[in-house]
């Protein structure tokens, strides 16, 4: 007796019995395309907390591809108290570029009663929303999952936000001004070389900024990334041999030759031969914790 | 034709073909002939994961086949060298990740491939028995280590994921450590033979660029590149959370 008759056979008994059957997502799909407008309803409700994980999935999978007949359904479900159906919907409208979907994220965004705002931001850097730049600065002082995906949001729209980035920098608490600061960095703006000079002098964006200036590539900043070569904070020294060989600039030859050497910290030490490297155009070796001379990584491949 | 006639020549036949199917009865005296085979279950749903010799088996494949299907064969062509090929059935349905007890497997086929020289293989699975895991490192007394939790953007603990390690910071190509899969505290700990700076995310799959529906998470400060966990030599890091979220 085949799997499929026995199956076909209990679903039979089930159905004489008065017990309603769940469609599955692949039915509703085919009930979709039939014409079936109450499938997409029920289609877009199978990516709610109601239904298992994996259900989920496939219920958002198979709505990227359907051809149409779900845009309202979606855009109702963008409002849902369920958290999870909501998240799941503005991730869809954002993939299916639907106009009024960076709308929606930014009202998401700014929901402080919905636990999953970071899927806004997410949904405003796919969609490239250059006019989002403000909901995403503000985002920045949420901390966790949301601020960091506001600013991978802000590096996606690119030069486009770098204006209002460095107009919101100094009103930003530390947290954010951090993200903003790294954000300019990823961008990679030489109109932000100046903040981010004036950046170093925050102990809370001292790192970063070092960092964002290798970034930014403007030789400029090689004397003050230099005077950081002697900061007690490792993570500052780190970012600062870090940039100094991104800028490939000659007057920090000597200090990073020493701080490959003699750097109490590793993680310098092996910072400091990538950069030697870079500059000088031949593999540098740096003492590890036992003081045998390593090859860092080939981060530049 | 009248009715009673037809139904006379059914019981006719219906006598006769009963006469055909019965068997000879045994001669007591005959001589047994022992009579072996093995029933095979086609290996539907299974992959086949194709190495390069030398890789590790544990490790993203060459290439996978499958799932196949219900008669369980698989075509492929490769260039011309050496390779490994595990068949792997899991009973999660994953196309990747450790094969548990009572998944299929077979052990490891090596072939060599030349040119214009067809291969037919006929893999045996088998079906694993006992699941014993160890912690990595733990049998070599690896004391570096990186611990912390893994959550969802709820601050939810995530059951489920494991967190691969990376030493250089493309994260690309396969992982260099990996931990055994959280439990429903989320938590997870990476032994390492050495300190230094590594890179981490966490996913519920394993091989391949993070696809659409999975779990994944990358530890960073929402930068293009992620950002290094420096860990000192014999140093046990602990708090290292990493937020996952479904790829979209």
């Amino acid at each position: 007796m085949s799997r499929s008759w026995v199956v076909g056979v209990l679903l039979a008994g089930l159905a004489a019995c008065g017990v309603p059957r769940t469609a599955t997502v692949p039915e509703l799909v085919g009930r979709l395309e039939a014409g079936d407008a109450a499938a997409a309803a029920e289609l877009v409700a199978r990516m709610g907390r109601g239904a298992p994980r994996s259900e989920r999935s496939r219920a958002y999978v198979a709505l990227l591809a359907v051809p149409d007949g779900i845009e309202q359904a979606v855009r109702n479900a963008c409002r849902s108290p369920d958290p999870v159906l909501r998240e799941h919907a503005l991730a869809l409208a954002a993939n299916r570029r639907w106009a009024w979907a960076a709308g929606e994220a930014t009202v998401a965004l700014g929901d402080p009663e919905f636990p999953r705002r970071y899927v806004g931001a997410w949904a405003l850097g796919e969609l490239g929303a250059a006019g989002a730049a403000d909901a995403l600065l503000d985002a920045l002082e949420s901390g966790g999952e949301t601020a960091r995906e506001a600013a991978r949001a802000l590096v996606k729209l690119g030069p486009a936000a770098v204006p209002r980035v460095l107009e919101r920098l100094p009103t930003l608490g530390d947290d954010a001004r951090g993200y903003a600061v790294r954000v300019l960095g990823d961008t990679g703006a030489p109109s932000a070389v100046p903040a981010l000079l004036a950046a170093l002098e925050n102990p809370a964006t001292r790192a970063d900024a070092a960092w964002a200036l290798g970034r930014c590539g403007d030789r400029a900043a090689g004397p003050a990334l230099v005077r950081l070569l002697g900061d007690p904070d490792r993570n500052v020294r780190m970012q600062a041999v870090r940039a100094l060989g991104l800028l490939e600039t000659a007057v920090a030859e000597q200090s990073l030759d020493r701080l490959r050497r003699q750097d109490p910290e590793r993680a310098v030490r092996e910072w400091a031969a990538r950069s030697l490297a870079i500059l000088r155009g031949t593999p540098q070796t740096y003492p590890d914790d036992r003081g045998v001379p390593v090859l860092p990584d080939a981060l530049y491949r | 034709m009248n009715h009673r006639m037809v139904c006379g020549l059914l019981a006719l036949a219906a006598l006769v073909l009963a006469g055909c199917g019965r068997e000879p009865a045994p001669s007591p005296d005959a001589a047994l002939v022992r009579v072996a085979g093995a029933v095979v279950r086609p290996a539907d749903g299974v992959v086949v994961d194709v190495y390069r010799q030398g890789a590790d088996l544990r490790g993203p494949p060459y290439t996978q086949l499958g799932p196949l299907g219900a008669d369980a064969g698989f075509s492929m062509e490769l260039p011309p060298g050496r390779y490994v090929l595990v068949a792997r059935g899991r009973a999660s349905g994953e196309r990747t990740g450790p094969v548990r007890d009572g998944d299929l497997k077979t052990d490891p086929v090596p072939i060599t491939v030349e040119a214009g020289k067809p291969l037919d293989l006929r893999l045996l699975a088998y079906v694993k028995r006992g699941n014993a895991k160890q912690p990595l490192g733990a049998d070599v007394g690896w004391t570096t280590a990186i611990r912390g939790r893994v959550l969802d953007v709820e601050g939810r603990p995530v059951e489920g994921v494991r967190v691969h390690v990376y030493d250089h910071i493309q994260m690309s190509e396969r992982p260099k450590y990996v931990s055994a899969k959280t439990g429903p505290d989320g938590r997870y700990e990476v032994q390492l033979p050495e300190g230094g700076t590594y890179y981490l995310c966490a996913r519920d799959q394993y091989g391949g660029p993070p696809r659409v529906g999975e779990l994944y998470g990358r530890y960073d400060q929402g930068t293009v590149d992620p950002s290094g966990v420096i860990v000192g030599d014999g140093q046990a890091l602990e708090g290292v959370e990493i937020t996952v979220h479904k790829v979209w």
